[in-house]
């Protein structure tokens, strides 16, 4: 039987509840179906035992921080006793991957972005079934250069450069959920 | 005074804290239900519940203004 360490509390959840009509109102900007302030719900396991302490538990747990969401939280509560350096090392570390990862993906592109600024979507599967539109960014070069560099047939090709599109579909969506902490 | 005069400057009660505790609690059970062999074992685990973020500010400060309420549950692992 798996035991909670491998089963943690789902991090992603995120539930939202109507506070209902009160002396706060409403939050105009919130969808209309909120009469009320918007509750968000969120939760985490802590590595402590049922009866434990609440309060040194979620102290150790922001101390630690092991999470971006306790990163945050620990920052507001604690204040600053992670050293500056370190902070501004993770800081440009993040800044670095984040810019490689929108250059290999230019670089990555290149081929179907300039097929789609000539009028055709890139993750279009249409030029196949256009034989005339590929036979002509062929000869344009596009297509052929695309196709050497995968070494590959072009519908395979594509299908791979799909798949990375949907790989980096998914991570902003992780990325996304990340950020409001669901 | 508000930083925007969307939020709201009354105060959070403790009655207001039970509220939110309620709600916490029944949305969490709507989870525990749906699953009872993966987060439904943490169904008897809960450690405490906070008020964070904006709302928790103006708890202690008075002075924030409350947009919205985000209420974190913490549960033991072990």
């Amino acid at each position: 039987m798996r035991s909670n360490e491998d089963w943690p509390f789902p991090a992603r959840w995120r539930g939202t509840r109507d506070f209902g009509p009160s002396k706060f109102g409403r939050y105009p900007g919130d969808p209309p179906r909120y009469s009320g302030r918007r509750v968000d719900l969120l939760g985490r396991s802590l590595p402590a035992a049922p009866g434990a302490d609440p309060a040194d538990a979620i102290r150790r747990y922001l101390a630690a921080r092991r999470t971006e969401s306790a990163q945050g939280s620990g920052g507001q509560s604690s204040g600053n006793d992670r050293p500056a350096e370190s902070r501004r090392r993770d800081r440009v570390a993040r800044r670095l991957d984040t810019r490689a990862n929108a250059l290999t993906c230019r670089r990555w592109c290149a081929g179907w972005g300039q097929l789609a600024e000539e009028g055709t979507l890139a993750m279009s599967s249409r030029p196949v079934a256009r034989p005339n539109l590929v036979a002509a960014y062929a000869a344009e070069g596009a297509g052929a250069r695309y196709r050497r560099r995968k070494d590959k047939d072009d519908r395979d090709a594509r299908t791979s450069h799909r798949l990375h599109h949907f790989a980096r579909w998914l991570r902003g969506c992780r990325g996304l959920a990340g950020l409001v902490g669901a | 005074m508000p930083a925007d005069r969307d939020r709201s400057p009354a105060r959070i009660e403790v009655a207001d804290l039970l509220r939110l505790a309620a709600l916490a609690a029944d949305a969490e059970a709507g989870l525990f239900a749906r699953n009872p062999r993966g987060s439904g074992r943490y169904a008897d685990r809960l450690l405490g519940r906070a008020l964070c973020q904006g709302a928790a500010l103006h708890y202690v400060n008075k002075k924030n203004g409350v947009k919205d309420f985000d209420v974190w549950s913490f549960y033991a692992q072990q």
